[in-house]
């Protein structure tokens, strides 16, 4: 219904795209990943469009993915680290809950180095998350979502988590 | 949903309302994480009794026991999605799925569990 709508209106939205895709291309700009509407719509002049295809697993060395795509994947990476390391969060949950003696064991497991470390690292897994599900939820809401504000967002993102993991870092570590 | 002659034939719209999920239970532990955090910060000194203290209270347990829901639901979610994007093999992504539910169960059974014996 919607494309139906949208083709037999004098505004198409298609057409727009089309408009959009021929500009970016003449600039030399590439965009990764193709829309299935333009494969037959060769310009009229009769020079083929150049085709556009994903990236394959070998060009990814040479790919240089933007700032808010690495939140993007970042975003990805830690949840499921927070969905690999739920067990051993629910573990510490139920040690610090159960009774005093198991709560003072594991202040005494938190001593280790190696604790300290996986904790660090989940700690730093849940602040990127929070951070940058927040950072979605705003764009969702179409706040930032120009290519300025996004790629300042996605500088705030790193700034806010990494420095709060090194704050943490730092008082686990007994620097603070 | 409709079903006989009111039925919808295209598509099978569970993409929207598990978007739409996806992030209410984003907002439901963002609200969870701070209200920990307040009870934290509220307790002062951080022994067993003042942490103990923070989940004792029935309404603090019915509240946790709803983000644990919360938290599986959008892990599910979550990590289906990694699983669709990067598993195709239907077998494997089948297994997949169906291990990555029971393990999100496991886990929501025992947090209950753990939320209860305080």
């Amino acid at each position: 219904m919607r494309i139906a709508d949208a083709a037999t209106s004098s505004f198409s939205p298609l057409s727009e795209l089309r408009q959009n895709s021929a500009a970016t291309s003449q600039s030399g700009h590439r965009a990764f990943g193709s829309d299935p509407t333009m494969k037959n719509s060769n310009p009229p002049d009769g020079t083929a469009r150049s085709q556009i295809r994903n990236i394959r697993i070998d060009q990814l060395r040479n790919y240089r993915l933007p700032l808010p795509g690495i939140v993007s994947i970042l975003h990805r990476v830690s949840g499921m680290l927070l969905f690999l390391f739920l067990p051993l969060v629910l573990w510490l949950f139920d040690l610090s809950l159960s009774s005093e003696s198991s709560f003072d064991r594991l202040a005494q497991l938190s001593q280790n180095w190696v604790t300290r470390v996986v904790l660090l690292g989940l700690s730093w897994a849940l602040l990127h998350h929070l951070c940058a599900g927040v950072r979605f939820l705003l764009l969702d809401l179409h706040l930032g979502a120009d290519r300025v504000a996004a790629l300042r967002s996605s500088v705030a993102v790193f700034a806010v988590s990494l420095s709060l993991t090194l704050v943490l870092a730092l008082y686990v570590f007994g620097a603070l | 949903m409709a079903f006989g002659s009111r039925r919808v034939l295209v598509g099978a719209h569970y993409g929207l309302r598990d978007w739409l999920i996806q992030r209410v239970t984003a907002l439901v532990l963002i609200a969870f994480v701070f209200l920990v955090l307040c009870g934290v910060a509220l307790s002062g000194h951080l022994d067993y009794g003042a942490w103990a203290g923070i989940f004792a209270p029935v309404p603090m347990k019915l509240v946790s026991v709803l983000a644990v829901l919360a938290l599986c639901y959008h892990a599910w979610i979550g990590v289906r999605d990694i699983w669709m994007d990067y598993v195709k093999p239907a077998g494997w992504r089948l297994a997949l799925h169906v291990g990555t539910i029971l393990w999100l169960l496991y886990c929501l059974v025992w947090s209950i569990e753990i939320l209860w014996s305080v």
